[in-house]
């Protein structure tokens, strides 16, 4: 690993212990490529994190890096303040007209996981509706200046091309996309609003008060989230570490009851695993005895970390990610159903190459 | 003008963050942003669990080491600040 690398994994740690911080310092003492970290940090969403860690740390940057890692924070904290300001306000229009939309992801995480605006990044709104409510939602939405621009199962994405606003009204907080999934399964993933509702609970949100989810739900969907996307972006992973640390009194056991009762434990086991071995944290015995019934988890989390730091290409792509996508389904019979679209990928993509 | 016995609020239009115990507001109505400092900041938050100034004060001078003169001063002055921009109302 380059000292880069390590540098935006150490940053990536939301809560850093004063040995990580002396690890930064001597990391940010050394020889430095600056414009190979911001491009990373860009990249892995961690931009916000990185000058906030610097900033605590007495060091001498070279005062160009230091001056646009602030201009990017100051840029972000402004963008995060007017999308937040705009999400409460589609909410609020949204109830007033009878519907349930409980905002998750971007500007909820970054409040309840990190205490501020300014520490974490994004860029859609996402937002979870009743799917009885989509037709309303549409209509509403649009009446605000929002352009519909498709419509994937278990989402509507809207854009206000006056502001470059991305607007996401999901009825599932997650999907993979696939049929056999859905049929296999014979129920959703736990991310239905009817699921999640009975746990909500308030958060402060802008200096508003909403209703979000609830910690151990968080978790669950940000595992899947992130296993789903192959960990490609570290700040998912930062926010698996953020959930753990500001809500120490999680209920473990039921977690642990809902990944056996979905058959999600990988998906989200490899998560928990990730940040214990990349950003360090610490998980209960009763979750670590639960993971070591998972011998998978270990090479899953290899393949992770082969395709973390590099761009995606034609093997990551075809090999890599299909190999890894396989491995993470608790049953046979979901790994096979796996096995059967990749091999339809592969036959698209020979019939493609031989045209 | 006197605000401390005034009822003031924070405007609904506006959203703010905290960084470092320094508060970041946005108008959005005009689209201005605005920083406040330790102690404007630390008024803010409680103007709108408190809604009047004179209670914000009293519960300032525990958390702070300040003169209650100086300190009615300074809210005074902020709290001026603030209602002619429109932030509170």
């Amino acid at each position: 690993m380059t000292p880069e690398q390590r540098l935006l994994l150490r940053c990536a740690v939301p809560y850093p212990r004063p040995e990580q911080l002396e690890e930064i310092g001597r990391l940010l003492r050394g020889a430095l490529d600056w414009p190979e970290i911001t491009a990373q940090a860009s990249k892995h969403g961690l931009s916000q994190m990185l000058f906030y860690t610097i900033q605590q740390i007495d060091v001498a940057l070279p005062e160009a890096v230091r001056e646009e890692l602030r201009q990017r924070f100051e840029g972000a904290i402004r963008r995060n303040l007017f999308l937040t300001g705009e999400l409460l306000r589609l909410i609020q229009l949204l109830s007033g007209e009878g519907i349930t939309a409980v905002p998750f992801k971007g500007p909820v995480l970054a409040e309840s996981l990190y205490g501020s605006l300014a520490r974490r990044v994004f860029g859609d709104l996402d937002i979870l509706v009743h799917v009885e409510d989509k037709e309303k939602v549409r209509g509403l939405v649009s009446a605000e200046g929002y352009t519909h621009q498709f419509h994937p199962d278990s989402a509507d994405q809207f854009v206000k091309p006056a502001s470059q606003i991305v607007l996401e009204v999901h009825w599932e907080a997650l999907s993979f996309g696939s049929d056999w999934l859905r049929k296999l399964k014979d129920k959703p993933l736990p991310a239905t609003l009817p699921h999640l509702a009975p746990r909500l609970r308030e958060v402060k949100l802008g200096g508003k008060t909403i209703n979000a989810l609830s910690p151990e739900d968080t978790l669950l969907i940000l595992a899947m989230h992130g296993s789903k996307h192959w960990w490609s972006r570290l700040n998912w992973l930062a926010d698996i570490a953020a959930v753990i640390h500001v809500y120490p009194a999680l209920d473990w056991d039921w977690i642990m009851e809902q990944t056996n009762h979905w058959q999600i434990r990988r998906l989200v086991f490899l998560g928990l695993h990730l940040a214990q071995k990349l950003l360090q944290v610490a998980l209960p015995e009763v979750v670590r005895q639960e993971m070591s019934a998972e011998p998978q988890l270990e090479k899953l989390s290899h393949q992770v970390e082969s395709m973390i730091f590099i761009e995606q290409n034609f093997r990551t792509r075809y090999i890599k990610r299909p190999a890894y996508f396989r491995q993470l389904w608790d049953t046979e019979e979901e790994r096979r159903m796996v096995y059967r679209d990749h091999l339809a990928l592969y036959r698209e993509l020979l019939a493609r190459l031989f045209k | 003008m006197n605000f401390l016995n005034k009822r003031l609020k924070p405007n609904p239009d506006v959203v703010f963050t905290i960084v470092d115990d320094e508060a970041i507001l946005l108008e959005q109505t005009t689209g201005n942003y605005y920083g406040l400092n330790r102690v404007g900041t630390r008024m803010w938050s409680l103007l709108a669990e408190y809604g009047q100034l004179d209670k914000v004060c009293e519960q300032l001078l525990d958390e702070f080491e300040v003169e209650e003169a100086q300190l009615r001063k300074d809210l005074e002055a902020i709290a001026a600040q603030l209602v002619e921009k429109g932030l509170l109302t």
